[in-house]
């Protein structure tokens, strides 16, 4: 497994936890984290998709950073800030 | 990376593709210099179309268009309904970022001059498109009734009042047919979930259609890389990219400020509420307060200039016959645009600070006139450079580097200086808008420095002077 295997396959594992922890969410009290968390599954898509388009050509880091950075975003203000 | 590696995401791809035959798609492959979020805009508008068909799908089951049951039925949706908030919050902040990115695509197309031959038709299909996303928006404001939306429609078609017969009676019997709220709200629901989405998809299939005849607008760069790529997987990956992340800030927004709604519409409240439109018609609504438009005829002419704006922007592409598309080598045009997005950007700004309120003559000719004036000199002032930098057949990296070094001080100076005169007068003019001698002459000294310090600037860009430098 290459790295952009491995690191798909991250990915698709952290969207999983995110899918079942929002699945168990309150649909009427915690709207807001389930808005978060579907945030977060949407950029780490994004990010897979980043990473097949470029697959055969150098990816720049700096954008996989921002989408990383995006994500813990979404997760802080998910645990933290929205209900 | 070996080959071998890589060929579970292949076989992933390849496998869907025999199922589904994307790549034997009619879809025309699309330049590589296509692939930049510009040249999207008005697809993720489409996308956010799609998003607010299934959220609009969504609520309509749990929604009643009645007067009567209109508001409760919506707060029903927000309180009681499983994701009810989220899909209200989604459809609202989605209709403000799919007039945005009309706004934006109908921008970029100007400067670009996409509307060029051979693509006359498309920017008109495209503006009909961009009227019927208003109407969208426009319809669907109403649709909680709330004090504040039925408010601003009932302005809204007090101003249609204004308009001569047999006009006003058209528009009127198709709007709001006999004038009871429920003929009104009714009319507005059909408008909203039927008869402008079915507008809008059939300009989306006309106009995807001329797309592919075409093709992508032509980069103003020579050296843009034409290599094609195919429309599956890489066009597709890519519009879907953009999409998520586009899609996933809509969402972190819509969890952080969810949406909030004003009391149920009734008389007595709506006393005590100052109507106010959406914000994408604040621009509008600011310059129908002009003292020169009120009254009747003031309104009518107010109308008709909103008209003749729409018909110019519709009908642009046999009006600006030029074939140049550089907003550099066009610099009439493009200063115009720069012109009109300042001053909706100005107008907008203004028109949410001062909810209800009326504004003077004085202050309306110095916040709008300003703008122009200023606007006007930087373009001269670029388009001075670039004839310079353009006679003197410069490599462009030497070219940027020259504009660079010899703009960069003066220029810089005399942006920092129009920013604070602008922002200065507007905001004088906002605070004093009931004392209008202060703000006339504070405003006045404003426009005098400004006055000064562009000439200066002018002079000192003469490209005489440069060369001396």
């Amino acid at each position: 497994m290459d790295r952009f295997q491995a690191g798909i396959f991250a990915i698709l594992i952290f969207q999983l936890v995110v899918l079942a922890y929002i699945f168990y969410l309150d649909p009427i009290t915690s709207q807001n984290k389930f808005a978060a968390g579907l945030s977060a599954e949407l950029t780490a898509s994004a990010i897979i998709l980043y990473l097949y388009k470029n697959i055969r050509e150098d990816y720049d880091q700096e954008w996989i950073a921002a989408g990383i950075a995006f994500i813990i975003l979404a997760l802080l203000l998910m645990v933290f800030y929205v209900r | 990376m070996a080959a071998e590696e890589k060929s579970t995401i292949y076989k992933i791809v390849d496998w869907i593709d025999s199922r589904f035959g994307f790549s034997r798609t009619i879809l025309r492959p699309a330049p590589r210099y296509s692939l930049s979020p510009t040249y999207w805009l008005g697809a993720i508008a489409f996308v956010v179309f799609l998003l607010q068909g299934v959220t609009g799908i969504l609520m309509m089951q749990y929604y009643v268009p009645s007067p009567d049951k209109a508001y409760e039925s919506t707060m029903q949706i927000v309180s009681s309904v499983s994701y009810g908030l989220f899909l209200e919050t989604v459809h609202l902040y989605g209709a403000y970022s799919m007039i945005l990115l009309a706004f934006l695509h109908l921008v970029r197309g100007y400067f670009v001059g996409v509307y060029k031959k051979p693509r006359e038709l498309m920017w008109i299909v495209g503006m009909v498109m961009g009227l019927a996303t208003l109407a969208m928006g426009f319809t669907g404001y109403l649709l909680p009734w709330t004090v504040i939306s039925k408010s601003a429609v009932d302005v809204s078609i007090g101003l249609i009042n204004n308009l001569p017969d047999p006009i006003r009676g058209m528009i009127i019997y198709i709007i709001a047919g006999t004038g009871s709220d429920e003929e009104l709200l009714i009319r507005f629901f059909s408008f909203h979930v039927v008869v402008l989405p079915v507008i809008i998809i059939l300009c989306f299939a006309i106009k995807l259609h001329m797309f592919e005849v075409h093709g992508a607008s032509e980069p103003l760069s020579e050296e843009a890389d034409r290599r094609e790529v195919r429309w599956f997987p890489d066009v597709l990956v890519y519009l879907l990219m953009l999409s998520f992340v586009f899609l996933s800030v809509l969402f972190l927004i819509s969890a952080v400020f969810p949406a909030e709604f004003p009391p149920k519409f009734s008389p007595e409240i709506a006393a005590q509420y100052a109507p106010q439109p959406e914000w994408y018609f604040l621009w509008m609504y600011q310059i129908l307060k002009i003292p020169i438009f009120e009254g009747k005829t003031g309104v009518q002419a107010a109308l008709s200039l909103f008209m003749l704006i729409a018909l110019v922007v519709t009908f642009l592409p046999f009006i600006d016959r030029s074939e140049k598309r550089n907003p550099m080598e066009r610099p009439f045009a493009t200063t115009v645009g720069v012109i009109a997005v300042v001053e909706i950007v100005i107008l907008t700004i203004w028109g949410a600070l001062t909810p209800g309120k009326g504004v003077s003559l004085d202050a309306a000719i110095i916040i709008l006139g300003l703008p122009i004036l200023i606007v006007g000199l930087i373009s001269r002032v670029i388009y001075m450079r670039y004839q310079h930098v353009k006679a003197l057949r410069m490599p462009k990296k030497f070219a940027w580097e020259f504009i660079e070094a010899s703009t960069s001080n003066n220029l810089l100076l005399f942006f920092a200086m129009s920013f604070f005169i602008v922002v200065g007068s507007c905001s004088i003019s906002m605070i004093t808008m009931y004392t209008n001698t202060f703000s006339l002459v504070l405003n006045t000294i404003s426009l005098l420095i400004s006055l000064i310090m562009s000439t200066l600037i002018l002079y000192s860009a003469e490209p005489r002077n440069l060369i001396r430098r």
